[in-house]
């Protein structure tokens, strides 16, 4: 036990006060009563029924020392130290992911780990630092080295579960650089799957119940000639063989319902066919009560893609025209050097050996062989250089390719642009983006190479036009509860807002260009919505709770049964847990008081 | 302190309350004690007693027209009859008597003597004893109210002394046979038996009365700290620290000790009295004149 204020000890000088303060109240005064008749009787009686009413002047007394004792160790704020109860610095990372939403354990698994949480940080030595760490899917540190208790927990009373997976990877590391940092850390983790840290004092409190658990654990969609085909993962989480009703929604109507018959431990395919083609929003619903509600509905988005109009201005390039004609997604116009004021209204121009004077107002552009300009300085013109460096995304899947280039202009990497390929006279390619729009220039024809003749080139093609005719979004249209997601807004689009599911609208652009987005915690159907002058493109895509990795509320037991050698759920609280006996020892000295008027009114 | 008590007892305010008390209560003690002794005395002769001016509402009959014709004031003639009661007035003036605010000493000896007075215009017999562990000081069958002098200067000369033990005494006081009333005026504070007193009173053919008296320190006790409580008689102390449960209990012994004694007079058809000293003596005497 170790005292803080162990000044408080002077308070020890009442006691003796006390006895002094009793001894002089002792003295009694005289008083005359005319007959002491009825004060024997009275004394008699007073005896009688209390046998040890002599001792009741001592018993206060006593009392009266026992809570003046009480309170001078109060005030000496004892604390009880337990094992591992004086490292200076405790690490307190809890669980924030979907997983901690399962009912399994009280009200929730985040609730009863918060509460955890809570009676440690009370209950730790004063001046302890505490570093709170919220494991979502970033990684976060909600409060460092704090010794504030009050902001502490009310860091901690503010923490709210995810729908994404926690990031364990993260954690682990972030822990790990801290525990780096102050060796004499403890770390205690909340949650339902343990972390392994190697070289730290890890305290693991499992919250888990082994709830019943059933998930949509994934969601597709192909179009076909009869319609949408759409398949729905079904998974079975729990100790027990289930039947599972399962509907599938389109635009927001129920579509078809089945019951499907699922084994312990294991998953069902469901297929659902001819849907309607024009259906956008896509939901598969489990209509089944189990330990965690969010898994139970997983959405589908359906886009549209429209073909992008490419025009391709060129004398004769049989080569790109082919390689581009081909491009599934592009519709190419074709036309020669004059009639340059014209153009407009393409998503892609390809200028082949020649550029206008005046560039076009929208799209994107390719250029091959660019004559001098407004967007970029030519340095030179060299011949049969050695290529000396490619880099870029459109030489994926052609390692080793090799070519050589009979002539090119070198070109000024503009401040927008970047290298791409580089020869032993300078660039010889670029890419960038320019006023919102997307450019490649290279610097040769392509006749003067033999690109063309490799196997490589419809590659190199299909790769450059991936990254001048984005999809709106770059990685997918359905992404998990928590993750980034990156738009590649149209050229054309003034601004651009997000609608989530809840309704609510976010502005995502202005400013240009628009940075990921990350506000995708609720699941459910976001549209992007985009206002340019001819009007509004809207694009779905949708955020599904990552059920795979957080629905098997089991997976945490059998984490447990691996790790630590407590079996029952009772016993996995931290018990290297300190204790605070002040709040104690004031209840005690309200009981003694309570005592003590209770003997003094009732003259026990 | 006499002279004290001369002046508190017997002031002028005093005695014009006992002339009052008198005509308003009309009737005297043994006029509301019994009705036997008013047949014994009819067709008795009757014996010249006293005069006294008369008094609107007395019978014409016995106005005394020649002491009229001498005075040219109206008298009445007052008459000894057979049927005068002896009363016995027991007076305690234990040191215990002597306590209080109101001291019970006063209000014990200002209800004697109106008591005396009353059955003195009534031409009854009064005997006043004073008495503590043995009989102190007597006065034995006045008549008349000019035998009233006697009564206060007996009562003027008494000092409180001695220990309460008025049983005993009033049972070894030889009373003389025949009925008669007998007042009792004490607190009471004494280990004797009160049966006793009764049995041996109400065998000598005596209607008795009980007067208890106590001061208002007795009856709510103010007790603010630890005492030591010193008996006034005997000079022993008992030590109490104050709490509520000793008020408690003593509320308690208290009306234990209250009720022994009404029980036990209401068992011998007894008329107990309680008062406290500080009951005007006008209140004191119209409850033993009514009989509670």
């Amino acid at each position: 036990m170790t005292f803080y204020s162990p000044w408080a000890f002077l308070g020890l000088i009442t006691i003796p006060m006390i006895i002094i303060l009793y001894l002089l109240k002792q003295r009694h005064k005289d008083y005359t009563v005319s007959s002491l008749f009825l004060w024997e009787e009275v004394l008699k009686d007073l005896e009688a029924n209390a046998p040890w009413q002599k001792l009741k002047k001592n018993l206060l007394m006593l009392l009266q020392i026992i809570a003046a004792l009480l309170l001078v160790f109060a005030l000496a704020r004892p604390f009880l130290n337990a094992v591992g109860s004086d490292t200076p610095h405790v690490i307190v990372a809890i669980d924030t992911s979907l997983s901690m939403k399962a009912t399994d354990v009280g009200e929730s698994r985040f609730e009863e780990a918060k509460s955890r949480a809570n009676k440690l940080i009370s209950n730790l030595k004063p001046g302890t630092a505490v570093t709170l760490i919220s494991i979502g899917k970033s990684v976060n540190i909600e409060e460092n080295l704090s010794s504030d208790r009050a902001r502490l927990l009310d860091k901690l009373n503010k923490l709210k579960a995810s729908n994404s997976a926690s990031n364990t990877e993260d954690a682990e590391s972030l822990i790990s650089s801290i525990v780096k940092q102050n060796a004499e850390s403890r770390v205690v983790v909340f949650g339902d799957s343990a972390i392994n840290i190697s070289g730290a004092n890890v305290e693991f409190s499992k919250i888990s119940n082994n709830g019943d658990n059933y998930a949509v654990t994934m969601m597709s969609h192909t179009k076909t000639e009869k319609g949408i085909t759409v398949l729905s993962r079904i998974s079975n989480y729990s100790t027990k063989d289930v039947t599972i009703p399962v509907s599938l929604y389109v635009d927001k109507n129920v579509f078809d319902a089945k019951n499907v018959d699922i084994k312990k431990g294991e998953t069902a395919n469901v297929y659902w066919n001819e849907v309607l083609p024009e259906a956008s929003l896509l939901e598969t619903r489990i209509d089944i009560n189990d330990s965690l509600a969010m898994d139970n509905r997983a959405w589908n988005a359906v886009n549209n893609t429209k073909k992008n109009k490419a025009l391709l201005v060129s004398e004769s390039n049989v080569f790109v025209e082919k390689v581009a004609g081909l491009y599934n997604g592009i519709e190419l116009y074709k036309t020669g050097y004059e009639s340059s004021d014209e153009w407009k209204g393409y998503d892609l121009y390809i200028f082949d050996g020649f550029l206008p004077k005046k560039i076009p107002g929208d799209g994107n552009i390719m250029v091959f062989n660019p004559n001098e300009n407004e967007m970029f300085d030519i340095i030179e013109t060299v011949e049969y250089p050695e290529i000396t460096e490619m880099d870029g995304s459109i030489f994926r899947y052609v390692e080793g390719f090799d070519f050589s280039i009979g002539k090119t202009k070198t070109l000024k990497v503009p401040s927008w642009g970047r290298e791409i390929l580089e020869v032993n006279g300078g660039c010889a390619a670029f890419s960038g983006i320019y006023n919102n729009r997307r450019v490649m220039v290279f610097g040769f024809d392509i006749h003067n190479t033999d690109i063309p003749l490799t196997p490589a080139f419809p590659i190199l093609m299909a790769n450059s036009l991936d990254w001048l005719l984005p999809e709106s979004i770059n990685n997918a249209q359905n992404v998990y509860s928590g993750e980034g997601i990156e738009f590649n807004i149209d050229p054309k689009a003034r601004e651009a807002f997000i609608e989530t599911p809840s309704g609510e609208k976010i502005q995502i652009a202005p400013p240009f260009p628009v940075k990921a987005f990350d506000k995708t915690d609720e699941p459910g159907l976001y549209t992007l919505r985009q206002k340019s002058d001819e009007g509004e493109q809207q694009f779905y895509f949708t955020v599904n709770v990552p059920s795979q990795s957080e629905s098997n509320l089991l997976q945490g037991e059998d984490l447990e049964n691996d790790n630590t050698k407590a079996p029952e759920e009772g016993s996995q609280k931290p018990v290297n847990t300190g204790m605070n006996i002040q709040p104690l020892l004031l209840w005690l000295i309200a009981i003694v008081l309570l005592i003590e008027w209770w003997v003094y009114t009732n003259g026990v | 302190m006499k002279s004290k008590l001369k002046s508190q007892l017997f002031d002028s305010d005093f005695l014009k309350k006992l002339e009052q008390l008198v005509i308003s209560t009309k009737i005297s003690l043994a006029d509301g004690a019994s009705g036997n002794r008013k047949s014994r005395a009819k067709g008795s002769s009757v014996e010249f007693s006293d005069y006294r001016e008369y008094s609107i509402g007395d019978d014409f009959k016995r106005i005394d027209w020649n002491a009229y014709g001498r005075f040219e004031k109206l008298f009445i003639k007052l008459f000894m009859e057979e049927r005068e009661a002896p009363i016995h007035i027991f007076l305690d003036n234990s040191k215990s008597m002597d306590w209080g605010e109101p001291n019970k000493s006063i209000a014990s000896r200002r209800l004697a003597a109106a008591l005396s007075y009353i059955s003195l215009c009534s031409y009854d017999r009064v005997s006043l004893v004073c008495m503590n562990d043995v009989v102190d000081k007597f006065k034995s069958d006045l008549r008349g109210k000019n035998s009233f002098s006697q009564i206060l200067n007996l009562m003027d000369s008494l000092e409180y002394k001695g220990t309460t033990d008025i049983f005993n005494t009033v049972s070894k006081y030889n009373l003389k046979s025949g009925k008669g009333i007998s007042i009792v005026i004490s607190d009471f504070f004494t280990k004797g038996n009160l049966l006793d007193m009764i049995n041996y009173l109400q065998f000598k053919k005596q209607e008795v009365y009980i007067c208890h008296i106590l001061a208002p320190q007795e009856v709510e006790p103010e007790i603010g700290m630890s005492l030591r409580l010193i008996d006034i008689e005997s000079g022993e102390f008992r030590d109490v620290t104050s709490s509520p449960a000793l008020v408690k209990t003593y509320k308690k012994v208290y009306k234990r000790f209250i009720t022994n004694i009404e029980d036990t007079c209401k068992g011998r058809g007894v008329n107990y009295m309680f008062m406290e000293s500080s009951l005007p003596p006008e209140k004191m005497v119209r409850m033993v004149v009514n009989g509670s």
